[in-house]
């Protein structure tokens, strides 16, 4: 539906050297997914966003829609943002101050240039749906000023919808709210989608969002997209460290490849505290040096025996009772790991546990 | 190519007039003769003693400036942040001070201040301890006093309010929460947030101050006071005139004017202007209910009638009067001047130009301005830097220059001399001697609106128009009433602009109440002037209900 071919764009400042923002981004979107660039600040993914909007123009690239280029650097095509036709939510929501909930939402009704134009009951019912929709229904008259931060989000969401553009863009639209919120409308954002059947680019630097609305994830890191796949796959194999690290919370183990395993198929790595047996079907040479990944809540901690591979003593360093889990500091001999574990399992600093961590869960990254 | 055809248009007006002031002091030739090179009106300027003294007295009198900053921003402070007690009758007031014309308001003064009829001079010396009269209107002071009072102070508290207001509220509480006292929030959080808003009212000033004409005129010839606009009046209206010493006294003043433009530009630069308006709102402070701030109000309400309203009721008074200023007469009060000024043709016809340029010239300058505003904010266009400077120069050029400047244009262009006689030279020559203001106040509203809200307008497929009136100009509503207000004050009142260029069927009210005043018919100036004030106090009223009921609701 979407694909976004070979993006660059870089700016010039005063003196300076020109600033990379995004370096060959490409990726495509299927009808009806949810697409999210995930990334720190300055990685580009807002970049990307107002080039696809038509906000900005990037420097060389292509931009199809339905197989329609809207933009494309060899053939100087730009299509404007304002006949694009598609719906955006922005960070700041960008609710005129001066209109009203209604006159909001009719805006883009009211201006589209298509014909024949919408009549004046089109609109009101139009905006009357949109705003049932989005559960706004009897503020029509209040001013847009006048909501809070929650109703301003479904109010920009509204307007981005009415006109049922072809491609929602959201720029970072929950970081405003604050954490109850924001994880509501994490899940009204995600039914409104499913319901409405759009197609949609999401853009945000919180993994967990990223994680729970999105079909597909591309996280981007200094202009560049640095992998693509499902929540899953990104959260259980990322491709590096950078992955790894930037979406949800890990330990990182370095080591070196001391010999290939059979069950599991895999390799042994000699690390600080001994050697971890790690699942993988990439292709390691003894003697690489590698870093392991290990999710928190792969780390399983007893105070009962266990076996099995990769099972270890450690002693608890530190613990943080967080009610619906607790999170440990181990020293796993010169190693600290941490672990997130069952409430109900009661431990005290200083206190000796097993530890094991299977070897499916242990990601090499390059 | 957009941005070249913006930089050409606003280099010919901006640009054309200055190099002709340039070419021309370099014109030695007698009046209506061919071009003829020569230093001869250079030489003479450096070589009068008289121009020096000028020179030196403008700067003198324009002290006035740095202290009416510091005075305009502790009132605006008080009246938008403490909000105290009849802050909106002060605030009025001061808009009302501003927008009315200063050549009747002095001579209300001078019915005030002058040394030996001025009423306050006349009350005090019947004290049994004063001998001597305490004032003269007439001195360097004199023309501080007035201009501070009916300029200076007013402008500054007008530009410096509304943006003020703009201010989130919230970057003050932050430091209030940070447990910094009051005056260290203003010293480190307010002042430097509004310090290009306040480097703007107080360039503005003192340009307005370095033109200034009229009072200098009236105020400091009496007394061997010349000033740089004074010289020039007297340059060119000497028969037959030196207009090589006048263009080359201008281009002396356009230098300046020039540099004080491009260190304001730099700091501007320098400093980026921050978008405060974002569409979450202002939150205000509440008032707080101190016995000082009604301690304050009091000071501030007799401020504003002292040096508002009492030349204007003198004024209302000297034209009732039988002889100019003569109050103790034994019987001193006539409507005979009224009459004979209001069954005057001339004037009924002055009445009609008069309104009509000055709500042409508001509307269309209005219109102008914000376009012109919103390309130097928002447009992606080279040569950004040059247009922000060239939008300076009308103000740089004097309006008399500026007048004869756009008279010679039309009167030498093939086709345009049809022009001459109508009202549209005057139309162009107040549009684009308002254009500085106009822009400069547009810009910086314009740059506090979030780009973001004109961007969700683009993405709901609106074309630029569209954009520009739904969503822009609403937006920055109260300040196109200001700009409004601003342009058609000054129109109302402008003399030195349209002095030249007006026929006898296209003189204004201001040029009008002039005309009377040069040919010594005081009481009918006056009564000129107060029907202007009166047009000032209907047009001021009104904006100022519309404003209320225009832009965003909180």
């Amino acid at each position: 539906m979407l694909d976004v071919r070979d993006l660059s764009k870089s700016y010039v400042t005063d003196g300076a050297k020109p600033v990379i923002a995004i370096d060959g981004v490409t990726f495509s979107v299927e009808k009806g997914k949810i697409f999210t660039l995930l990334g720190p600040s300055g990685c580009g993914k807002t970049t990307t966003l107002r080039s696809i909007a038509g906000l900005e123009t990037p420097d060389s690239g292509e931009i199809v829609v339905s197989g329609e280029a809207v933009f494309s650097s060899k053939t100087g095509l730009r299509v404007p943002a304002n006949a694009r036709g598609f719906g955006m939510v922005f960070q700041s929501y960008a609710i005129w101050p001066h209109m009203t909930v209604f006159e909001n939402v009719a805006f883009p009704l009211q201006v589209r240039g298509r014909t024949p134009r919408y009549s004046r009951r089109q609109i009101d019912d139009e905006v009357s749906r949109i705003l049932d929709v989005v559960a706004l229904s009897g503020y029509e008259h209040r001013q847009a000023t006048q909501l809070s931060g929650g109703q301003q989000q479904r109010l920009a969401l509204a307007r981005a919808l009415v006109a049922k553009p072809s491609l929602l863009l959201l720029d970072e639209p929950l970081s405003n709210l604050d954490a109850k919120l924001r994880e509501k409308m994490r899940f009204e954002l995600k039914r409104l989608q499913r319901e409405v059947g759009i197609t949609s680019i999401y853009v945000t630097h919180d993994q967990s969002e990223a994680l729970g609305l999105s079909h597909d994830i591309a996280v981007m890191d200094r202009g560049r997209i640095v992998q693509i796949g499902s929540p899953r796959d990104i959260y259980e194999r990322p491709k590096d460290d950078f992955v790894a690290e930037f979406v949800g919370t890990t330990n990182f183990v370095s080591g070196e490849v001391l010999a290939t395993s059979v069950d599991p198929a895999g390799y042994v790595v000699q690390v600080a505290s001994g050697p971890l047996t790690v699942a993988t079907s990439d292709t390691l040479r003894r003697g690489d040096k590698v870093t392991i990944s290990i999710r928190p809540e792969d780390v399983q901690v007893s105070t009962q025996p266990m076996d099995g591979p990769n099972t270890w003593d450690a002693v608890v360093d530190t613990h943080m009772f967080l009610g619906f889990c607790q999170d440990l500091a181990l020293a796993w001999g010169p190693v600290r790991l941490e672990a997130r574990v069952h409430p109900s399992l009661t431990v005290e600093a200083g206190a000796p546990v097993r530890i094991r961590i299977a070897p499916e869960r242990c990601v090499v990254c390059k | 190519m957009f941005s070249t055809l913006f930089l050409l248009g606003i280099g010919a007006v901006t640009v054309a007039p200055v190099l002709y002031v340039l070419i021309a002091s370099f014109d030695v030739a007698p009046m209506g003769s061919a071009y003829q090179f020569g230093l001869g009106g250079w030489k003479d300027v450096f070589s009068s003693q008289r121009t020096w003294m000028s020179m030196v007295y403008t700067f003198v009198l324009s002290v006035r400036v740095p202290i009416a900053t510091v005075v305009a921003f502790a009132i605006s402070w008080l009246l938008v942040r403490v909000e105290i007690p009849g802050h909106r009758f002060i605030e009025l007031a001061f808009w009302f001070g501003f927008l009315l014309p200063a050549f009747p308001m002095m001579m209300g003064w001078i019915l005030l201040l002058d040394e030996h009829h001025g009423l306050f001079n006349v009350m005090l010396m019947k004290l049994p301890f004063i001998d001597a009269p305490i004032f003269s209107i007439y001195s360097i002071p004199g023309i501080i006093w007035v201009h501070f009072a009916l300029t200076t102070v007013p402008i500054m508290v007008i530009l410096l309010g509304p943006t003020l207001r703009q201010l989130d509220a919230s970057f003050e509480e932050a430091a209030d929460m940070s447990g910094a006292s009051m005056l260290t929030t203003m010293r480190r959080i307010t002042i430097p947030l509004l310090m290009p808003a306040i480097a703007t009212a107080f360039i503005l000033a003192l340009i307005r101050s370095l033109e200034a004409f009229e009072v200098e005129r009236i105020l400091g010839t009496p007394v061997n006071v010349n000033v740089y606009s004074t010289r020039i009046y007297d340059f060119v209206s000497l028969e037959p005139p030196l207009f090589p010493q006048a263009m080359a006294l201008g281009t002396i003043f356009l230098a300046i004017l020039l540099l004080l433009a491009i260190l304001y530009q730099a700091y501007l630069d320098r400093v980026g202007t921050q978008a405060t308006i974002t569409s979450r709102g202002v939150s205000l402070r509440a008032r707080p209910e101190a016995w000082w701030t009604y301690a304050v109000s009091v000071v501030l309400i007799g401020y504003v009638c002292v040096t508002i309203f009492l030349p204007l009721v003198m004024l209302l008074l000297g034209s009732f009067n039988k002889l100019f200023g003569f109050f103790f007469l034994d019987d001193p009060w006539t409507s005979a001047h009224w009459l004979a000024v209001l069954r005057d043709a001339r004037f009924l016809r002055a009445i009609v130009t008069s309104v009509t340029i000055g709500l042409t010239v508001g509307l269309v300058g209005v219109l102008i301005f914000s376009l012109v505003a919103w390309t130097l904010v928002r447009a992606n266009i080279w040569g950004r830097r040059l247009a922000n400077l060239m939008v300076w120069l009308p103000w740089a050029i004097p309006g008399m220059i500026l007048g004869v400047t756009l008279l010679g244009m039309v009167l030498q262009t093939p086709g345009l001399s049809i022009l001459y006689g109508t009202i549209v030279p005057l139309l162009l020559a107040l549009i684009i001697k308002e254009l500085p203001i106009g822009v400069q106040l547009l810009r910086g509203s314009i740059a506090q609106v979030s780009g973001q809200l004109e961007e969700a307008a683009v993405m709901c497929g609106a074309g630029f128009a569209m954009i520009f009136r739904r969503v822009t100009l609403p937006l920055i509503a109260p300040m196109l009433a200001s700009v409004f207000l601003l342009v058609f004050a000054s129109t109302l009142r402008d003399v030195s602009t349209v002095v030249l260029i007006a026929t006898p069927g296209t003189r204004t009210m201001a040029l009008l109440m002039f005309d009377f005043t040069l040919s010594g018919q005081l009481e009918s100036a006056t009564v000129v002037g107060v029907i202007i004030a009166m047009i000032c106090i209907i047009v001021t009223g009104a904006s100022f209900k519309i404003r209320s009921k225009i832009g965003i609701q909180r």
